[in-house]
């Protein structure tokens, strides 16, 4: 069971309570993009055995978005944080780098 | 407002703790911006209590509850809701803000017993032995959404939408039926 603490009203709140939002960090190719770019902002998702960046929605809780790291493979959470930014906090990839070292996701190492 | 909360019965069931649906209560929903200093004094003038500290409900003659970062909820008499709800808008006037009569949308429930926090672990996948009294818990009972604070180690109020108040009285009785008892807590 994955839980995940959310940053707005401290729950450490159980996967039954969230909602997933799918990746996240994705930037929206709206009019006026490519073709290219807008299929890449539809259809091009990480999959990632390992790392990943995500976005919940604490659904039967405060009803706020959040955004966690965490391992795919082991569930292990390597932290949660604001909705309110366009990269994962420094403290966070800090910490995944202990963990994980080698680690790759996007452009981010 | 509706008579037809009045018609309603009270609910009530006695397993190994007793569960009791409180009828006509009023609540009122607020929605603003805790940081800003305009915002408390309203609330105060209005309501008269002070705002709540994260996730903990002020048990006095008007329980107000902590909801989510930007949202609150007044419990006060049935009658009483729609003069609070005024003035709380005359007092926020000119500020970004929500007040909302929300009495006849959800329901409140009272389990009284010694065995309340087994009721919940029963239904709530929540760490309830960490659970403090007057700390206000927003999660789901079984399928529906709900909230749930404990007035003290024998009484738990919770709250849900008044559509699933059925749901969650079924709930209740079966969680709470003679013999049930797990004795965990």
């Amino acid at each position: 069971m994955l839980i995940l603490k959310c940053p707005y009203c401290g729950i450490e709140a159980d996967e039954t309570e969230l909602s997933p939002g799918g990746e996240a960090h994705l930037k929206r190719y709206g009019p006026g993009s490519s073709d290219e770019e807008l299929e890449g902002y539809l259809f091009s998702r990480e999959n990632p055995k390992g790392v990943h960046f995500e976005r919940w929605r604490h659904v039967y809780g405060c009803g706020k978005w959040f955004h966690a790291a965490r391992c795919t493979a082991t569930l292990e959470v390597f932290g949660t944080y604001s909705a309110q930014t366009f990269e994962p906090p420094k403290e966070i990839i800090k910490i995944i780098k202990v963990k994980r070292p080698g680690w790759k996701w996007r452009d981010l190492s | 407002m509706s008579d037809q909360v009045n018609e309603r019965e009270m609910r009530s069931f006695s397993g190994y703790v007793r569960v009791c649906e409180k009828m006509t209560t009023g609540m009122l929903s607020i929605r603003g911006d805790f940081s800003s200093s305009e915002f408390k004094t309203a609330l105060f003038k209005a309501v008269g209590t002070r705002l709540p500290n994260e996730k903990k409900v002020i048990l006095a003659q008007n329980n107000i509850a902590w909801m989510s970062p930007d949202e609150l909820l007044v419990f006060c008499d049935y009658a009483a809701v729609y003069k609070i709800s005024k003035n709380l808008k005359m007092e926020l006037k000119g500020q970004h803000h929500l007040v909302v009569n929300v009495s006849d949308a959800r329901a409140l429930f009272e389990v009284s017993g010694s065995a309340v926090r087994e009721i919940v672990a029963k239904l709530a996948p929540v760490n309830i032995k960490a659970l403090e009294i007057g700390e206000i818990r927003r999660t789901r009972f079984s399928q529906i959404a709900a909230a749930f604070w404990l007035t003290s180690e024998a009484n738990l109020s919770i709250i849900c939408f008044s559509s699933v108040a059925d749901y969650m009285f079924n709930l209740l009785k079966t969680s709470s039926a003679q013999n049930s008892e797990v004795g965990s807590f």
